[in-house]
């Protein structure tokens, strides 16, 4: 008997979030699965599967021709949801599975509950999630899975730090009201008063953010003595990730994170693997990654600034922030991911 | 004659009727079929659905009604529209119609569908409910649906057959849920519809603002045709010129685009060169419609000769002007053309005004070209390329978008970055040019680039505090293949005093060489440039016009003295001009408005105020510039020595590396 065929569906072929986990997964479930991908837009990521597992659709009906020639026994449709409509303008081959990562405003197409017809499983990717796709009236259409974003090799590989005359903080995100940049780059500024540490502020992100974003960073930074040596890298390429998080923890430094909402919390679990302690806000999935200590309540500034201060200043602290890591490493070990999902495979391909 | 009494949940304590609604098309077609004639209570928020002055109804004003004994059972008949609340006990409600009305007389009932009206945390009414509701006192017909109202009739009973009482029944209960869900739906659809109408009107006013602004655009382009109309006559195409335009003709046709122009500053450069005649309206030229595919392969081809390359450097110029061009001579220009002689392969981003221009084409295949707007799509391949051992440096020659959002990239990827601050930008955007400028722009690239050099001290100077770190002076250079005069100088008398370059009154003091032609009217002034201002001028100062340089290089034997005559201000406190090297090549002795950088240049004179100017003028004609002693700083301010003094910089960032936290970018040199 072939093996069966999964057909994974994404809007985006870009590497780092979902497209990372696709890229992270694929090793272990291409074991036992034929796996194919189709990104709507590919940004790179079609070159970095095995010729011919990845491909590039970008209309409706190349969707629906790259579905019809897939005959896949399961159709993942990933947050995209006219891929659903194509699978089923092909006419519902095999079975849809649905899964969901997003927390934002593209969440809005789960309330329309029609397109769900057929719908076998629901995947994503934290207890959160879970809980939200109930407030949205999903889980009694489908039984929902938590399979926990993994990460690579890389991530346990060893690196040597750089020294640097300072302690780093670092924020990670795009330039966008949802990760809140502006409030991150006013709590570095206020951070840099604290007298007995040299601030080294960086700030990750941020490379196809509008030009009034660009104007609004590249302002601010100018505009602030105490953001006068901040660094700003629209873009860090995601290998050189795991090391740059290894030197911000090396040098006493801190990750600061002002999010509105996580599904998951990538940035932050990588963080505190790679030794980097995190401080962030009580939203999402994030309590389920860091341990209370490295929490704030949404809203509370003061907090997330003591938090973060301390970070740097006090040893037992830092150590305290860093008690998920061992957690995080088994919660994003890909073979664990693999393993839940050729379960859910099964039970897909059980059911009539 | 009967009697309508008009009331309504909205009756004001004053008894005015407050608002009405009125009721259309089938329902009220139903009602007048259903309410006969008589006296009839009108209770709820409608206006009367019966025709003005009927001869059967009027209406009263409801202050009477029903409260009290007095008023019960005087009403032949009753519609109640919209009056039932199941939130506000409609039991009672119609407990007090059934007193009101007489017995036998008929009720009305119109009530909206379930929530059809809305969303609310009270159920609505349904088929069912509504029956229960009004069965103990009236007799009724089967309800119907009418536009979305349960309407229904029903004869008052003599006595009540029970009490009234409004409840959903289990059935009713879960569709009660199911229509507040997709009330809730409705209403989050609705919500989106608006905000997509005001996304749709900001969008809307955003194109009207873009169209005038594109309609003065048009203008500003009719005027600009209007001056370059006027100044083409002034160009006579040297025979020099005419020659390699035939040479470049060839290959231009032979891709089916355009190739580069070997004069300066023409209007329609390539055109002009390649013997094409420069439509009416020049701004229609187009390019090629697969330009994009071409570009693309061009640069494809372009990167494997460039890995294949003798120089030992490969660049990177992001330039903000024009493409490269033989006697074009800006600062990224002059530097590229030392890296390709050097067999070092350049990628040049050149600025254009609209993706309609055409390509330009250059005979060294070590040159790319790439204009603006295509550069972003070439970025990634370019800056993650294989290159082999050879070592990269990548110029921001202007502090652009692009530069702030891919400087940094360029470093990860081993490109030693440089911010070359060859003007001062902020003073120039101050005059109305380099529209594109963004302080924080140029803050960010100047901090952020492994190298920080300026083209002045005082530009350096100010680069440094903007930016808080160390920038090098890395002045302007001669053109070593720049002319010299076919014959030997033999200066005239009268006297003749040149200048070339930029005549623009933006920076070009006019008033101040207009006064040095009146004060010294046996002097002549040849002026050599274009973008003067329309005016008169005095009859010894001759407009040259564009002249190329060979023929600045002979005319200029005739000179006494070369001017600089640049407006005193920020800007020109900056400037390092490139024509000081050129007119020093030449011999000439050179009299300058104030220039802080030239200070120390040999043969040069700066002077602050318009008096000094006017008075070392005569006094400078005629002066010999100290020939060993310009001949060995020409030597050590070349181009050649100015990319000697990049590769030095970039070497030594490469051993030490990166400061600070830009070492964390890593250092794949």
């Amino acid at each position: 008997m072939s093996r069966p065929r999964i057909v994974f569906c994404y809007r985006y072929g870009l590497l780092g979030g979902v497209s990372a986990q696709l890229l992270n997964r694929y090793p272990y479930l291409s074991r036992e699965f034929d796996v194919r991908i189709v990104y709507e837009r590919d940004h790179g990521m079609v070159s970095r599967f095995p010729a011919g597992v990845a491909s590039e659709a970008r209309t409706p009906e190349a969707m629906e021709t790259a579905l019809r020639d897939a005959r896949a026994d399961i159709t993942v449709v990933m947050d995209s949801p006219r891929f659903i409509d194509a699978w089923r303008a092909v006419g519902a081959p095999g079975k849809l599975v649905l899964e969901v990562h997003t927390t934002t405003a593209n969440l809005v197409y789960l309330k329309h509950r029609d397109q769900f017809d057929g719908l076998s499983h629901i995947v994503t990717v934290s207890s959160y999630m879970e809980r939200l796709l109930g407030e949205y009236g999903l889980s009694g259409l489908a039984p929902i899975t938590i399979v926990p974003n993994c990460l690579d090799d890389r991530w346990r590989v060893p690196s040597s730090p750089v020294p640097l005359d300072g302690k780093p903080v670092v924020w990670v995100g795009k330039l966008d009201g949802h990760k809140r940049w502006r409030t991150a780059v006013d709590l570095v500024d206020q951070l840099s008063e604290a007298p007995d540490v040299t601030l080294l502020p960086i700030f990750v992100g941020g490379l196809t953010s509008p030009e009034r974003e660009l104007h609004a960073i590249t302002t601010r930074l100018a505009g602030s003595k105490g953001l006068a040596h901040a660094v700003w890298w629209p873009k860090v390429e995601y290998d050189l990730m795991p090391s740059l998080y290894t030197s911000v923890g090396f040098n006493g430094g801190v990750h600061l994170s002002t999010t509105v909402n996580e599904s998951f919390g990538m940035a932050v679990a990588e963080s505190v693997i790679r030794g980097c302690p995190v401080v962030a806000p009580a939203v999402g999935a994030l309590p389920e990654l860091l341990p209370e200590a490295a929490l704030y309540e949404p809203g509370d500034w003061k907090s997330a600034r003591e938090k973060a201060h301390r970070a740097m200043v006090d040893p037992s602290f830092r150590e305290e922030l860093l008690s998920s890591a061992d957690h995080l490493r088994t919660l994003t070990d890909p073979e664990r991911a693999a393993d839940i999902y050729r379960e859910v495979v099964a039970q897909v391909l059980k059911t009539a | 004659m009967g009697r309508v009494l008009a009331t309504g949940a909205n009756q004001s304590d004053n008894g005015d009727p407050g608002r009405k609604w009125a009721v259309g098309g089938d329902l009220r077609r139903w009602i007048i079929e259903h309410l006969p004639s008589g006296s009839v209570l009108l209770l709820g928020g409608a206006a009367s659905p019966f025709p003005l002055n009927a001869p059967d109804h009027t209406v009263v004003d409801m202050r009477h009604l029903a409260s009290t004994a007095d008023t019960a059972a005087t009403v032949d008949h009753a519609w109640v529209n919209d009056a039932l609340d199941p939130a506000k006990d409609p039991a009672t409600v119609v407990q007090r119609v059934f007193q009101t009305i007489k017995p036998g007389g008929t009720l009305v009932v119109t009530v909206p569908f379930g929530l059809s009206r809305g969303v609310s945390d009270t159920p609505g009414f349904y088929l069912g409910s509504l029956r229960r509701l009004l069965e103990p006192l009236f007799e009724i017909a089967e309800p119907e649906l009418i536009d979305g109202q349960i309407a229904v009739a029903g004869v008052r009973r003599q006595q009540p057959a029970g009490v009234p009482v409004f409840s959903l029944d289990p059935e009713e209960t879960a569709f009660s849920g199911l229509d507040r869900r997709l009330n809730e739906r409705l209403r989050l659809e609705a919500l989106e519809n608006v905000h997509a109408a005001a996304r749709y009107a900001a969008a809307k006013t955003e194109v009207e603002g873009l169209q005038a602004e594109l309609k003065t655009t048009k203008g500003d382009l009719v005027a600009v045709r209007r001056k370059l109309a006027m100044i083409r006559p002034l160009l006579a195409a040297p025979l020099a010129v005419v020659r390699g335009g035939r040479r470049l003709k060839r290959g231009a046709a032979r891709r089916g685009r355009v190739a580069v122009t070997f004069m300066r500053g023409a209007g329609a450069p390539a055109q002009r060169a390649t013997g094409q005649r420069v439509p009416a309206a020049a701004g229609k030229a187009t390019a090629p419609p697969n330009w994009r595919e071409t570009l693309v392969q061009d640069f494809n081809t372009w990167l494997r000769a460039a890995r294949d390359a003798e120089g030992d450097e490969i660049v990177v110029m992001f330039s903000g002007t024009t493409f490269v061009q033989e006697h074009r001579g800006n600062r990224p220009i002059r530097l590229t053309n030392v890296y390709l002689r050097r067999k070092c392969p350049v990628f040049f981003n050149y600025y254009r005004s609209n993706y309609k221009q055409p390509l330009p084409e250059h005979p060294d295949e070590l040159l790319f070209q790439s204009p603006i707007d295509a550069t972003p799509e070439l970025f990634d391949a370019l800056l993650t390329a294989d290159f082999g051992d050879k070592k990269k440096i990548f110029y921001a020659s202007f502090p652009h978008e692009l530069m702030v959002r891919h400087l940094t990239v360029a470093a990860m990827h081993g490109w030693v970055t440089v911010y070359d601050a060859r003007d001062d930008w902020e003073e120039f955007a101050k005059v109305g040019m380099a529209k594109w400028y963004h302080p924080g722009y140029e803050r960010y690239v100047a901090s952020h680039a492994d190298i920080a050099t300026a083209v002045s001290r005082p530009l350096a100077r100010k680069m440094s505090a903007i930016a808080d770190r160390e920038v090098h002076v890395v002045a302007n250079a001669l053109d070593t293949r720049f002319p010299q005069a076919s014959r030997s100088t033999e200066p005239t008398w009268p006297p003749v005093i040149g200048y070339f370059g930029h005549l623009t009154d933006k920076w070009f003091d006019w008033p101040l060489v207009i006064a040095a032609a009146e004060r010294y009217p046996g002097y002549t002034f040849e002026l050599a440039g274009h973008q003067q201002p329309e005016m008169e001028y005095p009859p010894n100062i001759k407009l040259l016009g564009l002249v190329g340089h060979q023929d600045l290089a002979d005319r200029s034997r005739t000179w006494s003295l070369a001017l600089i005559p640049f407006k005193n201000g920020p800007l020109a406190d900056s400037v390092d001009p490139i024509k000081v090297y050129e007119y020093l090549h030449l011999r000439l002795p050179v009299l300058a408005t104030y220039f802080p950088q030239c200070r120390e240049y040999p043969g040069t004179t700066i002077t602050e105020g318009r008096e000094e100017f006017l008075e070392l003028l005569p006094r400078l004609v005629g002066t010999v510039v100290p020939e060993k002693e310009t001949a060995e700083w020409l030597t050590h301010n070349t181009w050649e020595r100015r990319v000697d003094r990049y590769s030095e910089l970039a070497d030594e960032v490469r051993a030490r590396g990166r400061d600070g936290v830009m070492a964390l970018l890593g250092a794949k040199w």
